[in-house]
């Protein structure tokens, strides 16, 4: 069954804990950027001791090593410091070059892994950076050597919890197949291998959604997933939001999501200068038979005139008729409870069958869709409408090409 | 291209350890006999050093790239410990003349049973799952031993290259490592092209950059390939009339036949295994070969 982690960052209060409480999360994945280590510690040793099965890792954000060199970066509690000893110990700014010495990179490699030994997590998460742009690069062969290095070091431990490596991609990566390929089939010819792997791909800003929702990005994605498990890795995905019903028909385990929308996708702008202003996100709803989220206000007009957009969950009552306005800190619970539910509905059987009830769950958001227009004095928000479907079937059926698997 | 054997008198003059010459199966340059060596029956392999090539720097370099194929075989046979793999015999490899042509002479344990290759033309029963997976067992573990302790890729496993013997212990073993391939070795085979026989072809061999890229997930692909073909009696790409292009062409761009569909009476698991091994793409083959052989082992 594909699981949903609790993806962690500024502000949790007591979402995650509601989360676990509530049975809508499997696990959590905290980032030191947003939680000083103090709390991070208590938080995950509560986590470990309230509910014994909770996954509980930490994503060592080592990827802003590179842009850390830039003094603006904004590394939050990544760069702490208590009577004047880093918190995260493990963290350093680095330059590219720096890490094309073996030396440099299995010293940040076991500093990161040691770090993570001493939490109270139930697996670790090696360290890496992101592959920009291209396979066929420095960073590539820099990422390799952290994963390829990452079971050797991650021995020198005797730590008996399992590890994962970390493959972080940035999506225009993913459109060249050729050079994925080519990457993937080093990946899986490794001697020393870890448990399993934790998947980013990394887009360039959080508010668009079309570089999500493009279709060679979502069959690269499914298809690394595909390939990994197939040859006995374990594979986590963070920020993968709705699509981790997608990721677990092909393969993985589990996918994670947040309550901000940095939390639902994966970007580097996270590390970003802080700029102020700016206006708090409307709360939406996330409804499993559009695949999509739609504001409280659409929902609102929507209820009554098509039903089918409601998951029947409890957690609909979170947002009551009349307004449909929830309490924003319980958003995010809602949005558990509908990704719990697509995992449970559609991640069933063999990859094929599961596959399948991907594409007929698609089709079902384009009849939905059809009903929603006339139903509407205006236009969905951009956000809301249906501009995910044709990049989601497109997506499926690209995959299922690399797989070759024949779908009927 | 084809050559005469030398008479057996020939051969035990040249080889006075050996008696009781039988020949039991000649292809390309090489000859198989029955012997007896030191009162123990083995096979005994002949092997002709042809002269090829227009000028002597062509022809010694063909000469030096057949004898090293030849040691390559031989120390690799002696290093591993498999009961999967075949054993060398007591006659090591040594270099002959006879009538003025050079031959190099070794032996190998003596296998009594038959190849599938020949179990296949015979068309009798088709085998249990439990026999299938035998043999999938046998060649996963034999694929282990050459990758994982020797870095090597059998890169020829057919039905022809495989024994079944009629021992619950021992039930298939693996023949023939001539073209065997080292990572760590340069290529031994004139032009750089693929070796393997085309009809059991791994299609990432067939890549112009094929020896960059190549890997045990090759003798996965033509594992499985030996296992469905055996099993169904029939070659999931492949068709008797086809020549080299048709055949390759198939091998790279042929989606096989379904094992599934081929040996309803198998388990699911087993033949899904089997179609997931036969991928054209080598990272969608399953490569863990311990978590396989696990596998395998447990049912």
């Amino acid at each position: 069954m594909m699981k949903l982690y609790a993806q962690s960052g500024y502000g949790d209060g007591q979402k995650t804990a509601e989360g676990f409480a509530q049975g809508l999360i499997d696990g959590v994945i905290f980032s030191p950027k947003d939680i000083p280590l103090a709390r991070l510690r208590s938080a995950a040793k509560q986590i470990c001791h309230d509910h014994r099965r909770a996954e509980v890792l930490f994503d060592p954000q080592f990827y802003a090593t590179i842009p850390a060199v830039d003094p603006s970066t904004n590394l939050g509690n990544l760069a702490n410091e208590t009577d004047g000893e880093q918190e995260y110990s493990y963290f350093k700014p680095r330059r590219r070059s720096q890490l094309l010495s073996e030396s440099i990179l299995l010293q940040d490699l076991g500093a990161t892994l040691q770090f993570q030994a001493t939490l109270p997590v139930t697996a670790l998460i090696a360290p890496n950076i992101v592959v920009p742009r291209s396979f066929d690069s420095a960073e590539a062969a820099i990422a390799m050597d952290f994963i390829r290095n990452t079971h050797k070091m991650y021995a020198k431990l005797k730590d008996d919890r399992p590890v994962f490596a970390t493959l972080a991609v940035a999506r225009e990566a993913l459109m060249d197949k050729e050079e994925l390929l080519r990457f993937l089939n080093d990946l899986t010819a490794l001697d020393n291998r870890p448990d399993g792997f934790y998947i980013l791909i990394a887009v360039n800003s959080t508010e668009a959604r079309s570089e999500v929702y493009h279709a060679d990005v979502i069959a690269g994605w499914m298809f690394i997933n595909h390939v990994l498990k197939l040859n006995g890795y374990r594979v986590v995905n963070g920020y993968s939001d709705i699509l981790s019903p997608f990721l677990g028909a092909v393969g993985g385990e589990a996918g994670a999501t947040g309550w901000w929308s940095n939390l639902r996708s994966f970007s580097m702008d996270r590390f970003a200068p802080p700029f102020g202003g700016g206006r708090l996100p409307v709360e939406r709803y996330m409804s499993c038979g559009l695949l999509n989220r739609i504001t409280f206000y659409e929902l609102d007009q929507l209820r009554a005139v098509v039903p089918e957009i409601l998951n029947g969950l409890s957690t609909d009552g979170l947002y009551p008729a009349g307004s449909s306005q929830p309490q924003r800190n319980q958003e995010v619970l809602q949005s558990w409870a509908a990704i719990k539910e697509l995992n449970t509905r559609l991640v069933r059987g063999s990859a094929v069958e599961a596959l399948n009830r991907c594409r007929a769950a698609v089709e079902e958001a384009r009849r939905l869709f059809g009903h929603i227009t006339p139903a509407m004095p205006q236009p969905l928000d951009p956000k809301s409408n249906d501009q995910h479907l044709d990049p989601l079937q497109e997506g499926i059926r690209l995959f299922a090409s690399l797989a070759e698997i024949e779908l009927p | 291209m084809t050559f005469t054997p030398p008479t057996n008198d020939k051969i035990h003059a040249a080889f006075p350890g050996i008696s009781d010459l039988n020949k039991f199966a000649q292809g390309g340059f090489k000859v198989v006999y029955t012997a007896t060596v030191g009162g123990e029956c083995e096979m005994f392999k002949l092997v002709c050093l042809p002269v090829v090539g227009q000028s002597d720097e062509e022809k010694q370099a063909y000469r030096k790239e057949s004898l090293g194929r030849i040691r390559r075989e031989v120390e690799l046979l002696g290093k591993c410990r498999r009961p999967e793999l075949v054993k060398l015999g007591r006659v090591a490899p040594t270099l002959v003349v006879i009538d003025g042509a050079e031959y190099v002479g070794y032996s190998e344990e003596f296998l009594n049973g038959d190849n599938l290759w020949n179990i296949l033309k015979a068309r009798g029963a088709k085998p249990s799952e439990v026999e299938a997976r035998r043999l999938l067992l046998a060649l996963l573990r034999a694929i282990e031993e050459l990758w994982g302790r020797h870095r090597t890729i059998h890169r020829d496993i057919k039905p022809e290259n495989v024994i079944k013997l009629p021992d619950t212990k021992r039930p298939f073993v693996l023949l023939d490592l001539g073209i065997a391939y080292g990572l760590l070795e340069t290529g031994l085979t004139r032009d750089g092209g693929a070796p393997c026989t085309p009809r059991y072809l791994a299609p990432e061999m067939a890549r112009p950059d094929f020896r960059r890229n190549l890997d045990f997930r090759s003798d996965l692909y033509t594992a499985a390939l030996t296992v469905f073909e055996y099993s169904a009696q029939i070659h999931p790409l492949a068709k008797t009339q086809d020549d080299l292009i048709q055949t390759i062409s198939r091998a790279l761009h042929q989606p096989p036949r379904r094992f599934r569909t081929e040996r309803p009476d198998f388990s699911e698991g087993f033949c899904d295994l089997i179609d997931q091994m036969l991928k054209k793409k080598p990272q969608l083959r399953p490569s863990d070969l311990a978590a396989l052989i696990k596998g395998m082992e447990g049912k």
